[in-house]
């Protein structure tokens, strides 16, 4: 029980947080915004500890595994959400106004997220999905007198809301035909009937809609565009990389009949994903959809890796899950930067000439547009590397073509930026971006350097213990 | 003293430092530039001086693990081969910040540290024996080149620089595939998952499997080249680059396209590769002709000598698909020729357009007279583009063409018929910009110091090359010979000594 309460403690830091941001916002005494983000950092941080202090692997309770995976994921959320908050703290549109409904609101969704990295089990896993989304329908709606706030937040809940729906029915499928909820349990259960396919096709539709995969994807621009840059951020890094991490536990299930019907339209949802995310980015005038577009591309290269159906592939999309949240956090970060105190620039020309202006800023957007372009030596060509690989040793070589052809494609768009960048004439004044922005900015910066030429950081790790 | 680690990243901190430091400064930037690339010379004559070859051929090799998980490893080595390219790669840093000194007129030092990191991408390129290493230079060198194009071209550069960056980028993701799956097929075959170059010799991949391999890496080189049905960004980005980019591109960029094919198509799949060397040459053929052909329209000087390279290249890939000696020591002798033979007219025509603003040979004419200097340089490489005997063209063109008598007369006729349509347009293009009558009333100023000391280098590289080509006949030997050896052809004829 004590061994239990030690393992839990990363997730009762995160919800004692929160619990403790909403007491100081009634508190007797006005408390600074400073303040109020200070804790927070400080419970994610130490949230952070004590997961690196995890011992790997131990089952928690029935609900729960702690192992590589969950280690890993666990780091990147609650770091990744810290980075966030230090984003919004300094953001100019919402200057002392992320206080208690924000912070807390962040808390209980990061808490959310590491239940989702470390679930063993279908209702935990749906737990940790509505944990997660719930703070983000208010976030996105947050600060309703913002135009389209309230419209994004209705969008986002409805659709969140089918998506829900959609996992219930999954699971319920799950529970008629396995007999049980707890994935080991699943995973040796030999049934061989096709309701379990059916079932996880629900499943996968429900995470589909969280991912924004095509044909899921048409709340994801709209959002992007209608939040501002610090819960853009937040929606399109960590929560899809939460929402990736409980699909890549699923499909590392030992279901080989599932997986041979199945694999294919992984394969199929994948190429759809990624040409059409990268079509849709092709012309986009708006920084913040052209980002919404390109991470959908993203994650369609994510999920080639995944229809690999192998241990590479799976390694493949856990690297490339991390470095998919610390290029994009630091893409956003530039724009949280250079923000008026209105709202985001949105066009992309009122970015051009920011490379000449700022060129810290200019460097660590060029660096971060490139490694999501997928150059080397960013870990975002690592990333492509491995995915790419993991699908050429599954002999779906064709799925790999397809895959490199759109990396090509997407370099279109992405240089498009970096010229804009760099015009001669723009950009008539740079706000001096707050030196918190520019701390996140440029740890993001040398992090997606470092994972690039050192992926052995995060390839050595031992994520299953099932090997 | 890990010295190719020296010649590959001596550049690019150097290139960040002047960058850095400039603070806007030109003269700094210059300076630092012509002194980073002149110590990089120094350097490389130095490591060629005291090389001593190794049992297996191979002058320097440095070996790190760097991701053991999957098998890549820092892996850097030099043979004949590479020694030569890195020379020519050295040798043109300092002319291009020369020819730039005044030409670039914004920004110098991000200039300065693009340039420099564009060399060091490009020695890294002949330097790696690690696949993924070879991959993740052949990207990078992309990069500077791209922002070289966009931000310091002429009219259209924003275009061309697109172009050229999407076609090339498309070639060698196509690359990365077969990289991978040369590496998987290995792995299966023996168990041992790794990237590197000398083990992946002792692969076997044939049928129809090696031949898509083959071809992943072929698309990445012919583009790079390049071939003619690729070769379309190439008129855009040399017409649009500025001087010292277009030196580099031609002199280095379009080099590394058909050192890939003699360093990894051929010894990695030599059963594919002959099985395609009959289509390898037909290419060339039409390399040649067309590019000779299309240089024979063209108004703008640059976009002239531009398909006058994709004729040279053709050349080189009809060369190395003849696959003996001859041919092997040929492709890459006029490798270097129109290395320092192309640059040189680029560096002209950039010259000239500093002094009128215009490219256009209808606006030329006369010129011999107010610039005998320069007439005479120009005179000088038009000979040797064209092929004159004693000059540096002329023994690579020679011993192509004697390769590949040797088994295909007919195409070797009409590889040579090249030769006389690069006569006509490049006696032609001399003709109309040298001779005759001042079309334009104009003071025109000739060579001054710094541009004869650039154009010096580059005629004494066309001399020495066309005069005395053994001591470079002598380094290939070598590495040529162990490509011959993967080859279906048994040698055929010793090649030594000067011509």
């Amino acid at each position: 029980m004590a061994n239990d309460l030690v393992a839990l403690l990363p997730f009762i830091l995160l919800a004692m947080g929160g619990c403790i941001v909403l007491t100081l916002g009634v508190w007797r005494r006005y408390v600074s915004t400073w303040t109020m983000t200070m804790v927070t950092l400080s419970f994610l941080v130490a949230s952070a500890v004590a997961a690196a202090l995890w011992t790997v692997p131990q089952q928690v309770g029935a609900m729960l595994v702690i192992d590589g995976m969950s280690l890993v994921f666990t780091l990147a959320f609650t770091l990744g959400t810290a980075a966030i908050v230090l984003l919004a703290y300094g953001y100019a549109p919402t200057q002392g106004e992320t206080r208690d409904e924000f912070l807390s609101l962040i808390l209980f969704g990061t808490l959310g997220m590491a239940l989702l990295a470390s679930t063993k089990n279908l209702l935990a896993a749906f737990v940790g999905l509505e944990m997660l989304a719930v703070p983000l329908y208010a976030l996105v709606a947050w600060r309703p007198s913002r135009p389209g706030a309230v419209e994004a937040g209705v969008k986002f809940g409805i659709l969140a809301g089918f998506a829900a729906a959609f996992f219930l029915y999954g699971i319920i499928l799950v529970y008629a035909s396995a007999g049980t909820l707890d994935l080991t349990g699943i995973s040796s259960s030999d049934v061989e009937d096709r309701m379990l396919t059916a079932a996880v096709i629900l499943v996968l539709v429900g995470v589909g809609f969280k991912l924004a995969l095509v044909p899921f994807h048409m709340w994801a621009p709209d959002i992007y565009q209608a939040s501002p840059a610090p819960v853009t951020a937040f929606v399109a890094t960590v929560a899809k990389a939460a929402a990736l991490a409980f699909l890549i536990r699923l499909l590392s299930l030992q279901l080989p009949h599932v997986w041979e019907d199945l694999l294919p339209v992984i394969g199929l949802l994948a190429v759809v994903t990624m040409v059409v995310g990268n079509l849709l980015a092709l012309r986009q005038q708006n920084l913040k959809r052209l980002l919404a577009y390109s991470s959908i591309a993203h994650l369609g290269y994510i999920m080639v890796a995944l229809a690999a159906g192998n241990d590479l592939g799976r390694d493949a999309a856990i690297y490339y899950t991390v470095v998919y949240v610390i290029m994009n956090i630091g893409a956003f970060g530039v724009v949280a930067a250079v923000a008026h105190s209105a709202g985001d620039r949105e066009t992309l020309s009122d970015y051009s000439g920011l490379g000449r202006r700022d060129p810290a800023l200019g460097v660590a957007m060029g660096v971060c547009l490139l490694a999501l372009a997928g150059l080397p030596p960013t870990a975002g060509f690592m990333a492509k590397f491995l995915a790419f690989g993991a699908a050429v040793d599954a002999d779906r070589v064709a799925l790999a073509v397809i895959a490199v052809l759109n990396t090509a494609l997407a370099f279109f768009y992405y240089l498009r930026i970096l010229v804009v960048l760099y015009k001669e004439r723009g950009m008539v004044s740079v706000p001096r971006a707050n030196g918190t922005i520019r701390i996140v900015v440029i740890t993001a910066t040398v992090a997606t350097v470092l994972l690039g030429v050192f992926p052995g950081w995060l390839l050595n790790i031992n994520y299953l213990n099932n090997g | 003293m890990p010295w190719l680690t020296v010649l590959i990243f001596l550049p690019l901190v150097g290139g960040a430092w002047i960058w850095v430091r400039a603070n806007g400064q030109v003269e700094y930037a210059r300076r630092g530039a012509l002194f980073v690339t002149t110590v990089e010379l120094v350097i490389v004559n130095f490591v060629w001086l005291v090389a001593e070859p190794g049992g297996d051929g191979y002058l320097y090799i440095e070996r790190h693990a760097w991701i053991p998980a999957v098998g890549i490893q820092y892996l850097l080595a030099m043979d004949g081969l590479s020694l030569v390219l890195v020379l020519l790669t050295a040798l043109l840093g300092p002319i291009a910040v020369l020819v730039s000194w005044n030409a670039i007129q914004h920004n110098w030092p991000a200039f300065a540290f693009l340039l420099l990191a564009s060399q060091a991408g490009i020695m890294g390129v002949f330097l790696s024996f690690d696949l993924v290493l070879f991959y993740v230079f052949w990207e990078l060198m992309l990069v500077p080149m791209y922002f070289l194009v966009g931000l310091w071209g002429h009219e259209r550069r924003l275009y061309a620089a697109y172009k050229f960056f999407l076609f090339t980028v498309t070639g060698s993701l196509l690359m990365l595939v077969a990289i991978l799956g040369i590496y998987f097929v290995h792995g299966e075959q023996t168990g041992n998952n790794t990237f590197d170059y000398f083990q992946l010799l002792n692969t076997d991949v044939s049928g129809t499997r090696g031949m898509w391999l083959m071809l992943g890496f072929f698309v990445a080189f012919a583009v790079k080249i390049p071939l003619f049905p690729v070769h379309s960004w190439l008129p855009d980005a040399h017409t649009e680059a500025p001087t010292a980019g277009s030196i580099i591109l031609a002199g280095l960029l379009l080099k590394t396209g058909a050192y890939g094919l003699l360093r990894f198509c051929l010894p990695l799949f030599p059963e594919a590769s002959a099985a395609f060397a009959p289509v390898g040459m037909a290419l060339g053929v039409v390399g040649i002709l067309y590019g000779a052909l299309l240089a024979l329209v063209q108004e703008d000087m640059k976009r002239l000598i531009a398909y006058s390279s994709v004729s040279h290249l053709g050349f080189v890939v009809f060369g190395i698909y003849a696959w003996n000696l001859h041919g092997l020591s040929g492709a890459v002798i006029l490798m270097l020729a129109h290395g320092v033979t192309t640059g040189a007219m680029f560096a002209l025509v950039g010259m000239l357009e500093e002094r009128s603003k215009t490219r256009q040979l209808s606006e030329f004419g006369g010129l011999l007279s107010p610039m005998p200097r320069l007439g005479a340089f120009l005179l000088l490489f038009t000979l040797s583009s064209m092929g004159m005997p004693g000059l540096a063209n002329f023994v690579g063109e020679f011993l192509v063409l004697a390769g590949v008598f040797q088994h295909a007369a007919g195409l070797g006729v009409a590889g040579a018929l090249g030769i006389i349509f690069g006569v006509v347009y490049l006696l032609w293009m001399y003709q109309r910009a040298m001779l005759g009558a001042l079309r334009r009333e104009r003071r025109w100023v000739d060579l001054k110091r710094r541009e004869m000391v650039s154009l010096g280098i580059f005629a004494a590289a066309v001399l020495w090359l066309g005069l005395y080509p053994a001591p470079f006949l002598d380094i290939l030997q070598g590495p040529l010979g162990v490509i011959m050896e993967s080859g279906p052809h048994l040698s055929t004829g010793e090649v030594s000594g000067g011509q």
